[in-house]
């Protein structure tokens, strides 16, 4: 019986290519820029674990109480400039990611980045 | 937003390696032939659009008469037995598990997680 080779289909090439160009984007280093500081920032750490804890305790006994802090909480963060500047750069990545997204998909076929999702045990 | 012309070339280039795979060419065939056949697009398309529907209502609070998902369900039976449907499926299963690693390996080049940010 003749068995036919199928050589691999390396992509390495191509992704590390990709990956060098979308980081010299503006877009890329502008996001990394603003996770850093938002990272630096003691109070928006701060609140972040504050948001965290609250969200446990609203499942206990006190939830009503936890609720209304936690919306508090999450109301001083929203106003911290490190988060703002950080979801505004969030999204313009965003918008870069789609667009080189559309183009690998349309190339290849299929939905890149959709079909490339890795799925928790729980199927979500 | 248009694409740097250097960086809309990578990602075509990318994409054009990533249909190379044979799994990738699998799925594309099997796509290709359901696609050909108008019974089987059809009931396939019925399907989705149910799906897509009650989806859609039950995000917005809806609670889903037992008739219809019982509806949906038998639909969906029928149209996970059609042998071209099935086949779809079976390759898109099998493209998927490899744009995963496809897609981990690109984070990892990143250092950001791509699919996360790329779904609108």
């Amino acid at each position: 019986m003749t068995t036919t080779y199928q050589p691999e289909v390396s992509v390495k090439a191509e992704t590390d290519l990709l990956a060098g160009l979308i980081k010299a984007q503006p877009a890329f280093t502008a996001f990394m820029k603003a996770y850093q500081a938002l990272d630096a920032d003691q109070e928006a750490q701060r609140l972040i674990q504050e948001g965290q804890s609250l969200n446990s305790r609203m499942m206990f006994d006190d939830a009503e109480a936890a609720r209304a802090r936690f919306h508090e909480v999450l109301e001083q963060f929203n106003q911290l400039d490190s988060v703002k500047a950080y979801r505004q750069a969030e999204l313009a990545l965003r918008e870069l990611m789609c667009l080189v997204d559309a183009v690998i998909s349309e190339s290849a076929g299929i939905d890149f980045a959709v079909n490339a999702q890795r799925r928790s045990c729980c199927g979500g | 937003m248009t694409l740097p012309e250097d960086l809309e070339k990578a990602a075509r280039a990318f994409g054009l390696k990533l249909r190379d795979h044979p799994l990738i060419q699998e799925y594309l065939a099997a796509k290709q032939k359901l696609e050909a056949d108008a019974e089987a697009r059809a009931l396939d398309e019925r399907c989705e659009a149910m799906r897509l529907d009650l989806v859609a209502r039950q995000q917005a609070g809806e609670m889903l008469p037992r008739a219809e998902v019982d509806t949906y369900y038998a639909l969906n039976r029928q149209a996970r037995a059609h042998p071209l449907i099935a086949e779809r499926d079976r390759t898109l299963q099998a493209a998927k598990a490899y744009l995963v690693q496809v897609g981990q390996d690109l984070s990892v080049a990143l250092g950001v997680d791509y699919t996360a940010l790329a779904i609108d």
